[in-house]
């Protein structure tokens, strides 16, 4: 004699759901979300596109030029590579202007985007990375 | 055979909640990391940019000065830069020459959150 509550609406016998397709099947689909899935965050920095306009030049902000182990101001009080410290000495007071932040050459982004947020660090406010300066041009 | 199953639940909803799926550069790119800057949304173009100076466009290789021919630069838009932690900025200055005087796009470059 079938029980009443083990029939289904047809009347017919409800199959009870195979545990071991089922756990294929999640297993499937915890291997995809693994793979896929990146708990690293990204992070920005929007680059300023070159324009060569003449009042653009005219307030040039000052420009601080990283090279590889040293540092340079391109105002005319420092031009020969110095320490950071001497730069910032120069700079300090000016944490509210505009700077520049330029690579020489051969300077990968990296060291850049370091010496970037050590301004960053410091206080300074309207910061940019500027167009990469050749040794040769100084 | 059902607590493991229990098991296998817990960490599929743990990977389907907390992580995130978004196209990843490419395996060669190593972004550089920074721990100061503003979080990063996602752009529907994507530059990378590699070590050696190749650059793709959403994951296609071009040229560098090829770049005006594929992308609109006359209309306005953001696009987001990958570029290795190793590229040097002469490199970095090269692909923006390409959209000099085009102050209606904002390129954004992407680091890895430290």
């Amino acid at each position: 004699m079938i029980h009443m509550d083990s029939l289904g609406s047809g009347g017919r016998r409800a199959k009870p759901i195979s545990l071991t397709a089922l756990i294929d099947v999640v297993f499937i689909l915890l291997m995809f979300f693994m793979l896929t899935s990146s708990f690293s965050q990204w992070q920005m920095l929007e680059l300023s596109v070159p324009t060569s306009s003449e009042q653009a030049e005219q307030d040039a902000p000052p420009v601080l030029i990283v090279y590889e182990n040293e540092f340079a101001l391109l105002t005319d009080v420092i031009k020969r590579p110095v320490s950071l410290k001497s730069v910032l000495l120069e700079l300090s007071g000016a944490v509210n202007k505009p700077l520049v932040i330029s690579g020489e050459e051969s300077v990968t982004l990296a060291r850049l985007l370091n010496v970037y947020e050590q301004m960053q660090i410091l206080g300074f406010k309207h910061l940019q990375i500027g167009q990469s300066i050749s040794e040769k041009s100084e | 055979m059902i607590p493991l199953i229990n098991i296998v639940f817990l960490l599929l909803i743990f990977f389907m909640v907390a992580g995130q799926i978004k196209a990843q550069p490419d395996q060669a790119i190593t972004l550089p990391s920074t721990a100061q800057l503003e979080s990063a949304q996602a752009q529907t173009l994507r530059l990378e940019l590699f070590a050696d100076g190749q650059l793709m466009l959403n994951g296609e290789l071009i040229e560098v000065a090829s770049l005006k021919s594929k992308i609109d630069l006359e209309s306005a838009g953001s696009i987001a830069l990958f570029a290795d932690a190793r590229v040097t900025a002469k490199q970095l200055d090269e692909l923006l020459s390409e959209f000099a005087n085009t102050p209606q796009w904002s390129i954004e470059l992407y680091t890895l959150e430290k």
